[in-house]
Formats: structure tokens, sequence, C-alpha cells
């Protein structure tokens, strides 16, 4: 472009045109200013020529302004500055309201012909006014186009609530009348007349029709629904009647309606509403109604029965609470007076057994006898009951030795034979030929269980016979340990089903054992039941009523010890030891218990030393230095315990030995006992129990007896020799023995018992009669487990034995 | 006329400066940051333009920006759009609501601009290479198809450089084709200079 030829000023034609022009050089100097320009921006020419235009127009060095502007210079390409991006490039006021001016740039190059420098044009058009009414016609096109689309939203809402109210009616089965109250001209919809069977040309549209069709009993209920609407005193008209149907059935309806317009009196003029058939659900609530009457019935009954079976068991709780109260009770007392009755006990069963070497007068002697006795018996049923609650306390432990089962059944067998012979039943063993002579198993409560269950069998057999079978039944097990199992079979007269667990529990008999014909506590089942648990076992009960019973002792895991040692002889006979001289301290804080263990040594050739607690002991036995010292643990003062430790501890009392006497029950005692003392015994203490704990530690001589054993197999046959000398054995029987078996049963003293019984076994072994010896040892071995029932049976089956002699004379 | 990859290498080398250079200008003025691919490049004649197409249907009205340019080459560059993408890519650029707008005075003198930007910098690229200044007419916002985008006097022979480009404005979740036109005459000026360009690199 070559813009200046032949013009003086040749940007002046700039000034003629109605829009803003300057001329910038490359370096941003104006060059040229048009009078729009000065008009817009109130910068005269004169003032801005020369200048730099962004010292007036800063914004322009902004990259977005300034880069474009050189590519003018540089590519010499125009430019263009838009409103929409821009809204202006040189700010100046709009002249209508004040507000900055919008603006239209376009920027050409030019170039001098000369020189061929560039400079840049700028022409700048305001359009304010049209953007404004673009703006303008936009927001309004904007609105009416909002209001196009609400209206469409809203017309396509009120088509889709349209056509989806009819749907409903439609699903909903509901059908539409619309009323004219003053003429009575009703429009029914199709689906009024469809529901009741019509076409809808087939029914006048006059309410008559409804009335019509109206079941007659439901007439004057819905008329007085209706009427109470139409006069405005309900908010809705709803009721339910029955319609009849073209083929004459009855639909139940659900009308509900409005009066939608009245009159200026209040009068109704118009009504519309709905039928909808709920005959359906008509008869269904009359079934569910008929359903709940019954069930409401049932429920109450059973109400009743909940109430009566809460309150039952509130009962049986309470009572169950104070049964359980009761239980705890007893056990507490039980284990509390365990050691408060044991030692009044020992007093009276200790004194009266000193009384009778002392008592010489007849009479007196027979009353000590019975107190004893009775006081054995007493305590017999003590230690039972004793030894229940300790099972039940898990309080009693066993003790374990080696048994030769062989030897226990023996003597079982001896004990009951004459009771069986008597009643004819046939005792027969079976024991298993594996069965090894050594077991190790507590010897004590084995008896125990053979005598309470062997006891009952022969008890309650009166013929036919009982079987006692011993297996091993579990022979490929580990050669250390055995499986036994112990069954114990009768003919009696069996027990029945219901009575089966009963008979374990404790303080039941079989219910038809009247106790006046078999006695017992009721206590011998429970007790062996407990045994043969805590031996690891189970006790296994078939029985069948009138037929018989067989109880299983099945005990698992025997030890076998592996050497076989013999068998300790348990019994002790005090009577045959004489001790050296020696000294006694006897400590206890009560005199009874002292005066009692005096009685017990009295005549044996011992000083016996008195202290009443342990610090008096310990006096005492520095003093004397007696051999043994008998400590109780419960003292004033200074206890056993400590005493002990005391006198061991020094040098000159170190080695007297100890024996602690105690009513404790503690099963520990055990355990502390050989730390500070060299022995123990358990309150009550009997004669030969002191004896025998003496003769550890004192010296002494015994002086043996000589009483030859029988043998213990079979019946040796009778050889004319003892036939011969039997006749003197009865003479024998007759008088004295007879005399001192009368005592004997009249007290039931069990040392008598023993001494009578031990009488005689040395009269059967000095003639050589069998059954006698047999019948001796049955009447120890009871006597040993305090069976005073047994006791008083064995013994009153001596006639007998006399009478089975003399009868063994006459049948040779 | 065809091009050899080299060619094609170093004239989509070329446009691409351009490009970049017009998008780097673009987003120093809009808040939205403008986003363009590497073009491709065509070497087509009018007719083959008009008939294949190339997604510009030629019976539909298009938003065009031209600009004629003379110097040692001269012809015609185009900006066209399909309208949608017009559209998107002004309200992207003035950060209006893309809905509901239209096309009115103010987006035609946003659209030339943008236009003005993006030819201008490809056009200063191809006068660098050139080492020439062209004369520029000043950019026309014009509606017409594509067959009437050109001078009437061009024949259906002439030789036009299409180039394609896609844009995108990442934080509207908008993007859009755009196309520009060359018609240069004479054409081998420009693919003998390309030539020496691509031997002397």
């Amino acid at each position: 472009m070559r813009v200046f030829d032949g013009l003086k000023q040749p940007f002046d034609i700039l000034d003629s045109i109605p829009m803003g022009a300057f001329i910038l050089q490359k370096d941003f100097i104006v060059l040229f200013w048009n009078k729009q320009m000065e008009g817009w921006t109130h910068f005269p020419r004169k003032e801005i020529l020369g200048t730099n235009i962004t010292s007036y127009y800063p914004h322009l060095t902004e990259a977005k302004y300034l880069s474009r502007i050189q590519t003018v210079f540089e590519d010499m390409s125009p430019i263009i500055f838009s409103s929409q991006l821009h809204k202006q490039i040189i700010p100046c006021s709009s002249l209508k309201d004040g507000s900055l001016q919008i603006q239209k740039t376009t920027v050409t190059p030019l170039t001098h012909e000369n020189n061929g420098e560039v400079y840049a044009l700028f022409i700048v058009e305001d359009v304010t006014e049209i953007s404004r009414r673009i703006k303008n016609y936009q927001e309004a096109k904007d609105q009416a186009l909002k209001k196009v689309e609400e209206h469409k939203t809203t017309e396509k809402a009120l088509k889709e609530s349209e056509e989806r109210f009819n749907l409903v009616l439609k699903a909903a089965d509901i059908a539409a009348w619309d009323w004219d109250v003053k003429t009575g001209d009703t429009v029914f919809d199709e689906h009024w007349a469809g529901m009741l069977g019509y076409l809808l040309e087939e029914i006048e549209q006059n309410v008559s029709t409804w009335e019509k069709l109206l079941h007659p009993d439901d007439k004057s209920k819905v008329m007085k629904v209706l009427n109470r609407h139409l006069e405005g005193q309900t908010p809705f008209y709803e009721t339910e009647f029955r319609m009849r149907t073209k083929s004459g059935e009855w639909l139940w309806i659900l009308v509900r309606g409005k009066v939608i317009a009245r009159d200026k009196d209040g009068k109704a003029i118009r009504m519309t509403g709905t039928h909808l058939d709920v005959t359906d659900r008509k008869l269904a609530e009359e079934a569910l109604q008929q359903r709940f009457e019954e069930l409401a019935k049932a429920r109450k009954a059973s109400l009743n029965m909940m109430m009566d079976l809460e309150r039952a068991r509130d009962q049986a709780n309470t009572a169950w609470r104070e049964a359980e109260r009761a239980n705890q009770a007893k056990s507490e007392f039980l284990a509390n007076m365990s050691h408060e009755i044991r030692t009044p006990m020992n007093a009276i069963l200790g004194f009266a057994e000193i009384l009778t070497t002392k008592v010489k007068n007849k009479e007196n002697q027979h009353y000590l006898s019975s107190i004893i006795s009775s006081g054995k018996t007493l305590l017999t049923l003590i230690n039972d009951i004793l030894d229940l609650s300790k099972v039940e306390a898990g309080k009693l432990s066993l003790k374990y030795s080696v048994v030769d089962i062989r030897l226990i059944l023996k003597d079982m067998q001896s004990i009951f034979s004459q009771k069986v012979d008597e009643n004819n039943v046939n005792f027969i063993m079976n024991i298993d030929s594996d069965l090894p002579r050594a077991l190790l198993l507590d010897e004590t409560r084995l008896r125990q269980i053979f005598l309470n269950i062997i006891g009952n069998a022969v008890k309650f057999t009166e013929s036919g016979y009982i079987k006692l079978a011993v297996h091993i039944i579990n022979p490929n097990k580990d050669k250390s340990k055995l499986d036994l199992k112990f069954c114990i079979e009768d003919t009696g007269i069996g027990i029945a089903d219901d009575q089966k667990e009963a008979i374990f529990e404790s303080f039941k008999q079989h219910k038809d054992q009247s106790h006046s014909k078999y006695g017992g506590t009721g206590l011998g089942l429970a007790i062996t039941k407990r045994l043969v648990e805590m031996m690891g076992g189970k006790i296994i009960l078939e029985s069948e009523l009138n037929k018989g019973s067989t109880f299983s002792v099945i005990i698992h895991d025997v030890d076998i010890p592996s050497g076989i040692k013999k068998q300790k002889d348990t019994s002790f006979d005090s009577s045959v030891i004489h001790f050296d001289k020696a000294k006694i301290l006897i400590v206890d804080d009560i005199s009874i218990n002292r005066m009692l263990l005096k009685g017990y040594l009295d005549n044996y050739e011992l000083t016996l030393l008195e202290a009443a607690d342990g610090k008096r002991a310990i006096d005492m036995a520095k003093q004397f230095l007696p051999d043994l010292i008998l400590m109780d643990l419960k003292m004033p003062v200074m206890g056993g315990f400590e005493a002990a430790k005391i006198l061991k501890s020094h040098a000159e009392t170190q080695s007297i030995p100890i024996v602690i006497i105690t009513a404790t029950v503690r099963e520990d005692i055990e355990k502390l006992v050989p730390d500070a003392c060299d022995g123990y015994l358990r309150k009550p203490t009997s004669k030969s129990q002191v004896i025998q704990v003496l003769t550890r530690f004192l010296s002494h001589s015994i002086q043996e007896k000589t009483i030859e054993t029988p043998s213990e197999n079979n019946l040796l046959p009778m050889t004319p020799e003892i036939m011969a000398k039997l006749p003197e054995l009865i003479t024998v029987l007759e008088g004295d023995v007879t005399d001192l078996w009368k005592n004997v049963s009249a007290v039931l003293n069990i040392s008598h018992i023993k001494d009578f019984a031990n009488h005689l076994m040395s009269l059967a072994a000095e003639y050589q009669y069998q059954p006698m010896d047999l019948w001796a040892k049955e009447l120890v071995s009871r006597a040993d487990i305090y069976d005073t029932e047994g006791i008083t049976k064995t013994l009153l089956r001596f006639p007998k034995l006399i009478e089975a002699l003399k009868a063994s004379l006459t049948s040779d | 006329m065809e091009l050899t990859s080299e060619q094609e290498d170093t004239l989509k080398e070329l446009l691409n400066i351009g490009i970049g250079k017009a998008v780097s200008t673009l987003n120093t003025m809009v808040q939205s940051h403008v986003q363009m691919s590497i073009p491709t490049i065509k070497i087509l004649t009018l007719d083959q333009l008009i008939n294949e197409k190339y997604n510009l249907e030629d019976d539909k009205i298009l938003s065009t920006v031209q600009i004629s340019f003379d110097g040692t080459i001269s012809g015609l560059a185009g900006l066209i759009f399909p309208a949608e993408s017009a559209l998107k890519l002004v309200d992207a650029i003035t950060g209006q609501n893309p809905l509901n707008s239209e096309f009115d005075e103010m987006k035609i003198g946003a659209l030339t601009e943008v236009g003005n930007i993006l030819l201008n910098s490809v056009m200063g690229s191809i006068s660098n290479v050139l080492k020439d200044h062209f004369t520029y007419s000043i950019p026309q916002y014009i509606e017409n198809t594509v067959g009437q985008l050109f001078k009437p006097n061009t024949t259906s022979e002439e030789i036009i450089l299409l180039v394609e480009a896609r844009f995108t404005v990442e934080k509207l979740k908008i993007d859009g084709n755009l196309y520009m036109v060359f018609e240069i005459g004479p054409f081998e000026i420009l693919v003998e200079t390309v030539d020496q360009l691509y031997k002397e690199a």
C-alpha cells in the first residue's frame, strides 16, 4: 500500500471516517490520532503524537495484544481484535451512559514507499450499540425459548398425567360417575357399566340406574351416608354396598365421591365419584374375621395355658432354687460337720472301748457294748454319708495298692455263701484265667463296690443263681494296662425300667423294696456308682422285672505293676504288740482327746506326758526328750505345725519323731505332713491305728498268735479223724461259744465281734471244720467295713451253722 | 501431484510450527486451554476436494474465515469449521455456556479473530521459509459451501493443500475438527522450497 503519495498530511483523510483510527510506528510511537479518537478519548492529537502509546494504555504491553500487534510489523498480516474476545482495545466512555465502549478493531500494516518502514493502522469501531442489541435479543430469545420449553414440559406433564390417570383408573379397575344432583342425569363411564356386566348402551344414564341395582338391605345405610355428605356434614362420601350384576350376582362396591359444585344456598348441584369392586376383599375380610375370631379364642386359651405354665415354672424355679440352696447348705453342713461329728464320736467310742477292759459288772458291760455297737453303727452310717458327700464334693481320693482280685472275690464268696446256701441259690464264679494276680486298685473301695452289688444281689435273689464274672475286655492293649469288666448277674426280683436310674441316686431305694424286709440306707449303689466313676469306669445295669438283674462294672486302664509284690497284710492286731519302755508326749488342747490317747496307751509300758499347746510342748520336749510326740494341729498359743517346725530346727529335739493327729478333712494334709513331721493320723483314731503308728517309731516285740490258716480253696474232704472230733466241737459251740455269741449279737461291738470271729476261726482250725472258718471270715470282713446289717445277718446264721454241723454228722 | 514422504513430513512440520504458534497466542487470550493435534495434510485438486468431501459436505453451509495473500506465491487460505465445531470452539474460548448458543454477530467476530490468528501463524511460517513477505487481505467470515469458497476463476485442476487438525478443550470436555485449505500458486515453488529445506536439514 502506498498511501504516502502526494499528501502533505497523508493521514488527514482518516479524520473524515466515523471510526476511531490511529497509526503506530514499530516502536509503538503514535504517528497519527484521528478526530474520532480525540473525541472518544479526550486526548488531543497534539498531545499524543510522538509519544509511546503504552504510556497512555499500558495494557497494550500484555502478551495478548503485544504479540499480535508485533505480527503486523513482522509478517505484515492484518489482525482483528473482536469485541467478543477483547471488549475494547482503547478504553473510552460510551457517550450514552458512561460505561465503556465495546469495540471491534482491525489492524492493517502500511509500508512506507521510500524506506520500507512498516506502520500499523488501527481502525476502531464502536459496536456498543449493536452488542447491546444482540445481547438483548439473545436474552429475549433465551427467555422465549425457555418459556416455550417450560410450556412444552407442562403440556407434556399434563398429557402424561392425564394418560396416567386413565391408566390408573383402568389398572385399578375403578369406575367413574358424574351426577347432576338436580336433574338426576348421571354420566357413568364404560367401566361403571362393565363392572356390573353391562355395556354402556344398556344402561340409562340416570341416578335411578344405580338405585335400581343397589341391594335393598344396604339402601337405607347408603342413603344416610349420602345425604349427610349432600348436606355438607362430611368432607367425603365414602361407603360400601352391594349391587346386582347383569347375571344376578351381588358385588361389593366401594364408593368414593365428593360434591364438586353447590348453589348459593349450599345445595349440591354436581357430584362425582368412583366405584371400586371390593367383593374379593370383602369375602377375604369375612373369612379373615372368622379366622381371627377363632385365633383369638385359641390365643386366649393358649395365653391362659402359658400363664399357668409360667406360674408352674416360677414355682418350679423357686422350688429348684430352694432345693439348690438346701443342697448347698447340706454339703456345707456335712463338710463342716464331719470334723465336729467325728471328734465326739471318737471320744464316745474310744472311751467306751477303754471302759470295756475296766468295767467288770456284767450288766454294765452289756450297756457298754450297746453304746459301742450303736456308736459304731452310727459311725458307719456317718461314714457312708460322709463318703458320699466327699465323693460329691470331689474330696475323696483313691489309694492304689497292689491287689489280687481273686482273693477279694473269694472273700466275697465266703461272706455271702451261707446266705446263698440258705436260699438255695447257686453262687457261680467265672474268672478270666488270664487275669493277673496283681493289679493296681484301691482295695478298700473295690471291696466296697463288690459288697454293695453282691450284697444287693444276694438280698434280692431268693432262688436261681448269682453269677460273678471277671473278664479282661481289652487284652490287646499295652501290657502295662488292661480294662476290667465285672459282671454280677442274679435271678432276683429285677428292677423296673422306671427305677433303673433312680436306684443310683442318693437315699433312694427300690420302689418295691420294703425297708422292713430288706433294710439298708439306700446309699450303697449311689456310693458304688460314684466310686466306679472315680476309678475311671462305669456301671451298667440290665434288668428285667421278676427275672433278674446284671450289674456290669467296667474299669478302664487298670495298671499292671511290673514286679508282683505280695499283698500287704492290712489287718493289724494291736493286742500282739509289746512296746519297750518309752516316753510319749501327747499334745492337744482338748483334755478329752489327751485322755483318749492316754486310755489307748494305758496298758503298755509307756510314760505319757501331756501338753495343751505348741509352746508348752516345745518346753516339755526340751525338758523330757520324749521318744515320740503325738501332736494336734489346731491349738491356741501355738499350733502343731509351728511347734513341729521349731522342734525340728533344734538340735536336741530334731530327732524326736512327731506324729500329727488331726481332724482336718483337707486332702492336701498328706503333702504338708512329711516336711515337718514323721507321720499323721486322722481323727477319729482307733486304738489299733495309734498302736500301728507307734510301732513305726518305737522299739517293740510281736507276740505271734498261732492260728493255722485254713486253705483258701474248696472245702477239704472230711476225714474220719475230723469227723470224730466234731461232736466235741458241737459241745463247745453250744456251750461257751453260744453264750459269747449271744453277748456279741446283743451289743454288736466290732472288736468283740472280731474277737469272737477269731475265736471261732481258731476253733475251726483246731477241729479242722472249714464251714465255720468261712463263716467267721465273713463275719470279720463285714466287721472290717462296719457292715452292721451284714454283721447282724451273719450272726443270726450262727445256730444254722451248728445245725449244719449236726446234719453233716447224721448224714454221714 | 504427489508429495514424497520427506516433502510431506517437512510440510507437516512447517504447518505444525504455525499451528503451535497460533495455539500459544490463542491461549494467551482465553481462559480455557486449547490443544491442537498434529495436522494431517493432503494435496488435492479442487475437484477431488469437492467430490471426496473429506467430512465436508458440499451442500452444507460451512463457517469459513478466509484471507487472500500475494507474494512469491499467491492464493487463498481458508479456515473451515463444521458448524458444530465452530460453535464449540467459540463457546470454549469465550467461556460461554455451549448450550442454547446461536451464531450471532459477536460470535462471528470471535471466530474471525480465531481464524485470523491461525491463518496468520501458518502463513507466517510459510513466509518465513520462503523468505518473503506476503500481502494479506483482511480476514473475512464467509458462510458458504466448499465449492464456493474459492475464487470464481479457480479451475477445478487447481492444487489445494488440505490440512485437518483436531482441537480439544479438556477442561470443558469439548473437541472438534478444523480444516485449513490453501490454494497456493504456483504450488511447485512451495514444494521446491520445502525440498531445499529438507536438504539443508
